[in-house]
């Protein structure tokens, strides 16, 4: 039953509306564009909300800053690192816990439990087998005559141990979402399938690749955003610092540091303003590829 | 190919699915699998394909068991109810995958699909996607994929179930056609009587997973084996009457629920002497009329309402065995080969009142009830349900209650005067009347079949007629 828009429906509409808008935008409308403004603040008084004077030098900052350059490149890696293994790891297992296999319930279970722990919990436990003297890893490597690794303490190292986690921290989630898709897939496909004679193979490559690619986009872009944002996996795997030497340094650690513990609001401010800016342009090229490549 | 099933079985747990089944499917025919849902047909469609794989006996295509065969090399082309089209490809790749699969070289590819979209007249769709085409566009690009790796069985999981009327109707001609030009041996799953009926070369009826009857559609018709197959085909479904044998009036009794006598129905003596054979004493069993095989007339001499081809004279006591004048005219309604037996055998006749009349086009139905006293009340008992419901609520075992019906559903001829609360008489022939037994529904009057008459009893029967006539 549609009614007629008119102000007093828009109004009630409204009214309905109100308790989540008011969180919103007190919480995130007007930050993004009170940070918006910041990021152009180059003469300020913080305390007394004072402005003396706007420009772009914040940004100019950032296009010199070594330190900036770096948590680029460390979240570009980063980025790289975990979506496409994540996705393929995270999909393969859904692949087989799809198929009638015992205690898929139980496993189920067991690979989203880390999406729900506290992030905090999991690094203390990683932190434990990342030992380089004591750490499962390394006990683990040491059977295959691997020497003992610098997993935490090697700059070389920090990033493949923090993208590590991510991916295993990431995996319950995206299973979980693989999972309904390939759920979604109906079963006289595969049964036609195989009656057109295509192989296990061929049958992933024809039918679930192709209509699962919704599914895959979704957990792409979802995997692309979370994964630019990462922060407090790093703060707690390496006790509050970004990596031995800075390693493990990235764009949201940048604007955590700028921000808390050097006070430069405004290059925070911007410094974030260029993560949006990243982070949306790359998500308008993957909806681009989407169109092209899902099929619906 | 030639497809043999020996005591197959399939059971899902507790449930067998399907019970010791045992046919052959000749080379090039068409066979319906027809059943109420869930009686097994699906589940022999996919077993036959290898998606399902038996828990006993065997499947043997052209002599060879294939009972582990995966569906992958059955060489079985198949429809799906819901065609199952690939909705990401379109019409020209999906029915180019099975080929594709087959690594089936590009060129010949291409030229292979034409070739089968032109058979199912679908050319000009070749490059639109399934999700563009109609419910029968579908069905044909369905086909089309089936058929294009030329397999050796085509299996069709109630392939019309989701279209249209109208659809269905050209479809199944269409089915017809093109499994006529390529001559392939295809197994059709339906629950639609007629559909079954009117596109197969032989029907297989299933119930409970059991084979009900397996034969040719017109004779299923003429001559079912039990009452489930007889209440199963035919629109409208056939009238079954309850009946008790009276040795010493030598009449048969229509009874009621209450296993009241509703009307007796006096019987000639050679029929009487073949019931007497079949049942030795009193007995009880099941009366089936199919609603095309019976005269209605008027009763009374309701002067004006009186049917201008009729002789009233004789129809009040058909034990007298009085010869009928053969009127093809007004029983043209009639099969040709049950018309040129009136009149060399006695009808049965039984009185009523018309109680509703349909008019169909080209005849009506009517519905007679044949219970005098409620004639008042004709509309508080209830017609003659659905046959499907029917037949399962007549459990034979354990269920003592009898259900029975009081009335006939009958068609006559369109112009026939018939009125509503008109006195009627219902002349039936017994070789059009179909007898069966109370306790296990079998065919009991397998002599009076007219379709046999090389059975052991049919000539004699005749002989007999011809004595006492």
């Amino acid at each position: 039953m549609m009614q007629e828009k008119s102000l007093a429906t828009t109004l009630k509409a409204l009214l309905y509306l109100a308790p989540a808008l008011i969180i919103l935008v007190v919480f995130n409308i007007y930050p993004i564009i009170t940070s918006f403004l910041m990021s152009l603040y180059t003469d300020y008084d913080y305390y007394h909300d004072i402005v003396y004077r706007y420009g772009f030098d914040n940004f100019l900052f950032l296009l010199q800053d070594e330190d900036f350059h770096l948590a680029l490149r460390n979240t570009f890696i980063f980025v790289l690192g975990v979506v496409p293994a994540s996705i393929t790891l995270s999909l393969f297992i859904a692949l087989l816990l799809n198929t009638n296999i015992k205690l898929r319930g139980f496993f189920r279970t067991i690979y989203f439990i880390p999406f729900v722990t506290s992030v905090v919990a999991i690094s203390i436990v990683w932190r434990w087998i990342f030992h380089t003297e004591y750490g499962l890893l390394n006990y683990f490597l040491s059977w295959f005559g691997v020497s003992p690794i610098k997993w935490l303490t090697d700059p070389k190292w920090a990033m493949p141990s923090l993208i590590i986690l991510a991916i295993w921290k990431g995996l319950g989630y995206n299973i979980v979402i693989f999972l309904a898709g390939l759920q979604n897939i109906p079963e006289h496909y595969y049964l036609a399938a195989r009656i057109d004679r295509a192989s296990r193979w061929q049958r992933f490559w024809n039918i679930t690749w192709p209509l699962l690619s919704p599914t895959t986009f979704f957990v792409s872009i979802i995997s692309v955003i979370g994964s630019f944002k990462v922060f407090d996996e790093i703060y707690a795997l390496f006790d509050g610092r970004p990596g031995p030497v800075r390693s493990a340094l990235t764009v949201v650690y940048y604007i955590f540091e700028k921000f808390y513990r050097e006070q430069e609001y405004a290059v925070a401010s911007a410094a974030a303003y260029v993560l949006f800016l990243i982070v949306f342009i790359l998500t308008l090229l993957q909806l681009y590829i989407g169109k092209k490549r899902v099929h619906y | 190919m030639k497809i043999e099933l020996r005591d197959l079985e399939m059971r899902f747990g507790d449930v067998v699915a399907v019970h010791r089944l045992n046919a052959t499917f000749d080379d090039g025919e068409l066979v319906s699998l027809l059943g109420p849902s869930g009686c097994g047909k699906s589940t022999t469609l996919f077993l036959l394909a290898g998606l399902y794989k038996p828990t006993g006996g065997a499947i043997l295509f052209d002599g060879k068991v294939i009972n582990d065969t995966e569906p992958e090399h059955r060489h079985i082309g198949m429809v799906f109810q819901n065609y199952a089209l690939y909705p990401h490809m379109t019409v020209r790749q999906n029915i180019a995958f099975p080929l594709r699969m087959l690594k089936v070289p590009k060129a010949e590819q291409a030229r292979r699909v034409e070739a089968m979209a032109e058979l199912v007249k679908i050319s000009h769709l070749l490059d639109r996607k399934p999700a563009q085409l109609s419910g029968g566009q579908q069905q044909r690009v369905a086909i089309a994929r089936a058929l294009v790796k030329e397999p050796k069985v085509l299996l069709l999981d109630e392939p019309l179930s989701n279209l249209d009327a109208r659809l269905r109707l050209e479809m199944r001609e269409e089915i017809r056609r093109i499994q006529q030009e390529v001559g392939i041996t295809t197994i059709f799953v339906t629950h639609d009587q007629e559909e079954a009926m009117s596109i197969s070369d032989r029907i297989l009826l299933m119930k409970d997973g059991k084979i009900q009857q397996f034969d040719k559609p017109q004779t299923m018709y003429d001559a079912p084996s039990n009452l489930f197959v007889a209440e199963f085909l035919g629109t409208p479904p056939i009238n079954v009457l309850k009946a008790r044998s009276n040795a010493q009036q030598k009449t048969l009794e229509i009874i009621d629920e209450k296993q009241e006598v509703i009307q007796s129905m006096a019987i000639s003596d050679p029929f009487w002497n073949i019931i007497k054979e079949t049942f030795p004493g009193s007995a009880l069993f099941s009366i089936g009329i199919r609603p095309e095989s019976a005269h209605v007339k008027p009763l009374r001499s309701g002067a004006n309402h009186t049917v201008k081809t009729h002789t009233e004279s004789h129809v009040l006591h058909p034990s007298v065995a009085v010869p009928h004048q053969k009127q093809d005219h007004a029983h043209d309604h009639i099969p040709h080969d049950a018309g040129s037996n009136w009149g060399t055998t006695v009808p049965f006749s039984l009185s009523g009142t018309i109680v509703y009349r349909e008019t169909i086009g080209r005849d009506s139905l009517v519905r007679v009830d044949l219970n005098a006293r409620s004639a008042d009340s004709v509309y508080d008992h209830a017609p003659p349900s659905h046959a499907h419901e029917n037949a399962s609520t007549k459990k034979q075992t354990g269920d003592q209650k009898i259900r029975a019906y009081t009335s006939l559903r009958l068609l006559v001829p369109a112009h026939q005067q018939l009125e509503i609360g008109m006195p009627v008489e219902v002349e039936i022939l017994p070789e059009k009347m179909h007898l069966f037994s109370e306790t296990d529904g079998a065919r009991l009057s397998l002599p009076l079949d007219i379709n046999e008459p090389q059975e052991t009893h049919g000539p004699s029967l005749q002989e007999k007629e011809v004595q006492h006539g």
